[in-house]
């Protein structure tokens, strides 16, 4: 029984962690004004790019790495129509979302043909010692390597966010651009940054996802993750660490889901799985219901910025 | 030293504000025939089936306002909710719930009251569950201050996961073959030009699209809706009751997104399955930005879209490409025709800034 819940902790981190890196990276770009709703497309593209990268060259190091940039060069696209141009946000950001959900499935059939493809997944690497422990042991200290990422890397996001200088300057530019700029923080450079920054977690997240979750590359990896991520940031209130906190709700629920399909498949009732795997998406909205109550969006947050 | 751009607005003839997005559309396809080469398929061949598939006979042409249609739907319900001031990205899955309303009522009724009072029946029903599926989110919005752009596109995919549940459950054909689906559908739309698959949900769109048209522009209701998207305080100040307007869209375009959906099942389908969801309500928002939000606008816009999806089979039929490549395309057009705007709205300017 104990293992069985040490499992699915397990699991469920493991499922969270590219909800929570896409997430913290859309809380950075909310924080200096910019919703980028083209999370998904962003994530899929760095599956697609994370998959061919390690199948050619069988290092999954620069798989990751391939996530990333891709991440980063779809920022680019995409702070170049919100913050340049001054597109509305959320219509640009649907645009990257479509481009990435036809291009990254585009590429994958065009490289591999109409066959699932898999490669070889990442170990679960235990910590020494740690992992001995009850329970926590298996489930937090087994895990794949981008989950001990965002064990540093999340903290280290919140603590620059509302304790550093250059959180300060990301947090000005959301709240009030023309007082921040009067202060000498350049607004557009921070703009583009933070987009840059939360597009490439987006990439590595679709890039955790397609190497750690499923071993394989296939139209629509991502089911609404992205969407998810972007939904989370309004549940965390744009603090990291809260965001985190939704993350590991939506993956233990999917967790859940997941480990009683196969008690329900013996049972006869082959469609429930499908049931189970609506709930996520209930929780999730009932958890935004619940916390967002009242919630207060950085004021600048949809507005692009102009020097007039 | 630094370089900015500066934009300044400017009026543009009729003839720039057509061809400028055209030119976008071309500019798509040059990069969906560079993407063709890649693939190693023959992209003229690919564009010649294209426009010969979509355009070049009486079916295809008919055709074509069949794929059409459930863009108008769409892409008019979301120029209302842009006019109100709320983008509904939620399209998508208030199609989706009105495609099972209607599948759900027709199997219920199909043999037991006569055709036209089932599809009458299945119809009304599907609009009032895509009106509640997209009010639902507005509520949230308006009581409780949920973000309804986060609400409306995880119910997409919420909506997404209910299908592919009820398709495997309690709406599951008992002699489904090789993919999940409902029971045929008897009790379906007439046809509107009898040989054709054109049905009478075309007329029923164009219908729609006047009526919007009639409601946005020429009714008192029109008029303040529009002013409380255009600008909520002064709508505020003059005792408008913006929450109010705010519902009415989102239900509108609710109820119309469930109508596109009981058009495609009853219309075309006949059947409710997976493949009805390949995110026409997303592209109906492109549409309704193509339409400049307006009704009439939204017409030209959804026929544009309509012969891209009719000629996209033809396309894929040629090369052995998947929908796929089309969605990729899509994705490209729309990039370009939103850089197109930018255009047509902005004489750009690039400038130098001395060193501060």
């Amino acid at each position: 029984m104990w293992d069985v819940i040490a499992s699915v902790i397990n699991l469920g981190i493991a499922m969270a962690t590219p909800l929570a890196l896409a997430s913290v990276g859309e809380v950075y770009s909310e924080r200096s004004g910019t919703i980028n709703l083209g999370v998904e497309g962003i994530m899929l593209m760095g599956a697609i790019a994370a998959f061919h990268m390690t199948y050619v060259t069988g290092d999954l190091l620069l798989g990751y790495l391939a996530g990333l940039a891709i991440g980063v060069i779809f920022g680019m696209l995409f702070s170049f129509m919100s913050v340049t141009l001054r597109l509305n946000q959320v219509i640009a950001g649907m645009g990257i979302y479509f481009l990435g959900f036809g291009l990254s499935d585009f590429i994958y059939k065009t490289l591999y043909g109409k066959e699932y493809v898999t490669i070889q997944k990442p170990p679960q690497i235990p910590v020494p010692g740690l992992v001995n422990i009850p329970i926590i042991g298996q489930a937090l200290f087994d895990q794949y390597p981008t989950v001990y990422l965002t064990y540093i890397l999340i903290p280290v996001l919140w603590y620059l966010l509302y304790k550093s200088s250059i959180g300060i300057s990301v947090r000005a530019v959301g709240e009030n651009p023309k007082a921040a700029d009067t202060m000498g923080v350049n607004v557009f450079l921070v703009k583009h940054l933070t987009i840059w920054f939360g597009s490439a977690l987006a990439g590595l997240a679709g890039a955790a996802l397609c190497l750690e979750i499923t071993g394989l590359f296939f139209e629509n990896l991502t089911f609404g993750l992205g969407f998810i991520a972007v939904g989370l940031v309004y549940f965390g209130k744009w603090d990291p660490m809260k965001a985190w906190a939704g993350a590991l709700i939506y993956g233990m629920t999917w967790s859940i889901s997941v480990t009683l399909q196969d008690p329900l498949q013996k049972m006869g009732h082959p469609e429930m799985v499908y049931f189970m795997l609506m709930l996520p998406y209930i929780v999730i909205i009932i958890a935004l219901v619940i916390m967002s109550r009242g919630a207060r969006p950085p004021k600048y947050l949809g507005v692009p910025y102009t020097r007039e | 030293m630094a370089i900015m751009l500066k934009f300044e607005e400017r009026e543009v003839g009729k003839a720039a504000a057509i061809l400028i997005p055209l030119a976008a559309l071309g500019l798509a396809f040059l990069v969906g025939a560079f993407m063709m080469l890649w693939a190693g398929v023959d992209p003229i061949a690919g564009y010649t089936a294209f426009v010969t598939g979509a355009l070049g006979s009486p079916g295809g042409l008919t055709d074509t306002l069949l794929r059409m249609t459930p863009f108008l739907l769409m892409g008019v319900g979301i120029a209302f909710s842009n006019r109100a001031g709320v983008l509904n990205i939620g399209a998508e899955g208030q199609y989706i719930m009105g495609a099972i309303a209607a599948t759900w009522v027709t199997l219920a009724l199909q043999y037991v009251v006569p055709a036209p009072i089932s599809v009458t029946t299945a119809v009304i029903m599907a609009i009032i569950v895509g009106a509640a599926w997209a009010t639902f989110a507005g509520a949230l919005k308006a009581f409780m201050g949920v973000n309804e752009i986060v609400t409306t596109v995880i119910m997409n995919w919420l909506a997404l996961r209910i299908l592919q549940w009820l398709l495997r459950g309690p709406l599951k054909s008992p002699t489904a073959q090789q993919w999940p689906m409902s029971p045929p559908l008897e009790a379906v739309y007439p046809p509107l030009i009898p040989g054709t698959r054109l049905h009478i949900g075309f007329l029923i769109a164009i219908l729609a699209a006047i009526a919007s048209y009639y409601l946005l522009f020429h009714t008192n209701t029109g008029f303040k809706l529009r002013v409380a998207g255009q600008n909520p305080a002064v709508a505020t100040y003059a005792g408008y009751k913006v929450r109010t307007f705010f519902l009415l869209s989102m239900a509108l375009s609710g109820g119309l997104a469930g109508l596109a959906g009981a058009g495609e099942v009853l219309g075309v389908f006949k059947f409710l399955y997976e493949g009805i969801a390949v995110g026409l309500g997303y592209t109906a928002i492109i549409v309704a930005l193509v339409g400049k939000n307006h009704p009439i606008g939204v017409i030209f816009s959804a026929f544009m879209f309509g012969v891209i999806y009719n000629g996209m089979t033809y396309l894929q039929a040629a090369t052995g490409l998947t929908y796929t490549f089309s969605k990729a395309l899509e994705g490209m057009i729309y990039i370009f025709v939103l850089l197109a705007e930018v255009l047509i709205l902005y004489r750009i300017r690039v400038i130098r800034v001395g060193g501060e």
